[in-house]
């Protein structure tokens, strides 16, 4: 067997509505609570706004609505988690972040067809621990597509 | 001179601090007799802008103080329609045209009754003119510039974004693309779908 199949991974599980979803907590750089963003102008509905994080411009992505999920309006008990995607800073924005898994490469199940082709953009596979599913997600693809940049 | 306050290096301290907190440095030379040179370096990105702080519907934004030419409150007599539709205000012996900035924004979905807000005369780069339609003037102060694309990525009307002293993020505008290139929104078409 190869041994990539033995690799650990730490994730970090959040919740968004009823589901669960995980990321590599490599991409996770800090967890704060929600406050209210400035709104962009003509932006896609999922973009919530920018915040100020310490001095920088952090813009907010509703992943529930990226994910194309119901979602509803962030009240102080909703959380951002600040990460790390291509270089930039972005902060997602989702229900509550709930625990660290360490897994098993091996470990992982690909998405059930049932999916949708939004959420197989995302959702790289899914485990299952406990009774719950807990799909992982790819960030790489959350920030909306840069358009071919002008010259 | 010392007394209980002053003369401790306090100042010094507090005004070094401030520096490095910004990323820059500071040093002195002193000459006995003859006085002291403060030499103060601060890196080339951090940018200040002078800005007007208006408000359009509930949105603090900032537009820069270089292209504004005048503000005034807009008289109904000097409003006028092109057309039946466009909005123009005569400024001097001119209709310039009256742009909703809160409305091509898209954060209200109405336009305002252009004579309980106010009207800032602005100049593109071009030569161009045009009156921004804002709630309000807050006041003007200078501003950080913070980028917007580091993070994100360039938005139409908005030049870069700050911090205000209370924390929130403003939105520093474009006033060249919203002069010439930001269609004008009716109240009719539906400006929430994605760009």
């Amino acid at each position: 067997m190869t041994e990539a199949n033995d690799t650990q991974r730490e994730l970090i599980a959040f919740r968004i509505g009823r589901q669960e979803f995980c990321v590599d907590i490599m991409s996770v750089r800090e967890i704060r609570g929600w406050t209210p963003a400035t709104p962009l102008p003509r932006s896609p509905g999922y973009m919530k706004g920018v915040i100020n994080l310490r001095g920088t411009v952090l813009p907010i992505i509703d992943l529930g609505a990226r994910f194309g999920l119901e979602t509803s309006e962030p009240t102080a008990r909703h959380v951002i988690m600040v990460a790390h995607i291509g270089g930039r800073m972005v902060g997602l924005l989702v229900d509550a972040v709930s625990d660290i898994l360490e897994m098993n490469d091996a470990a992982v199940q690909p998405t059930p067809d049932v999916a949708s082709d939004q959420v197989k953009t995302f959702v790289k596979g899914i485990f299952s621990i406990d009774g719950r599913m807990i799909s992982l997600i790819e960030l790489d693809h959350i920030l909306p597509q840069v358009e071919a940049e002008a010259a | 001179m010392v007394s209980d306050i002053s003369g401790r290096g306090v100042g010094m301290d507090v005004v070094r601090r401030s520096i490095q907190a910004l990323g820059g440095r500071i040093s002195i030379s002193s000459v006995p007799g003859k006085g002291s040179t403060f030499t103060l370096s601060l890196p080339l990105t951090l940018a200040v802008l002078d800005g007007m702080v208006v408000t359009a519907a509930d949105q603090t934004l900032i537009a820069p103080l270089p292209a504004i030419v005048e503000s005034l409150t807009p008289q109904e007599s000097d409003l006028h329609y092109v057309g039946g539709l466009d909005p123009v205000i005569r400024f001097r012996d001119r209709f310039l045209p009256l742009i909703d900035v809160a409305l091509t924004m898209g954060f209200r979905e109405t336009p305002m009754v252009p004579s309980e807000g106010v009207a800032v005369v602005v100049e593109t780069e071009g030569g161009q003119q045009a009156a921004l339609l804002f709630d309000a003037i807050q006041g003007q102060r200078q501003v950080v510039i913070k980028s917007l694309e580091t993070n994100y990525r360039q938005v139409e009307g908005v030049a870069a974004a700050t911090i205000l002293g209370d924390g929130r993020v403003a939105l520093i505008l474009d006033v060249d693309v919203l002069v010439t290139d930001m269609r004008r929104k009716s109240p009719r078409s539906d400006f929430k779908l994605a760009s």
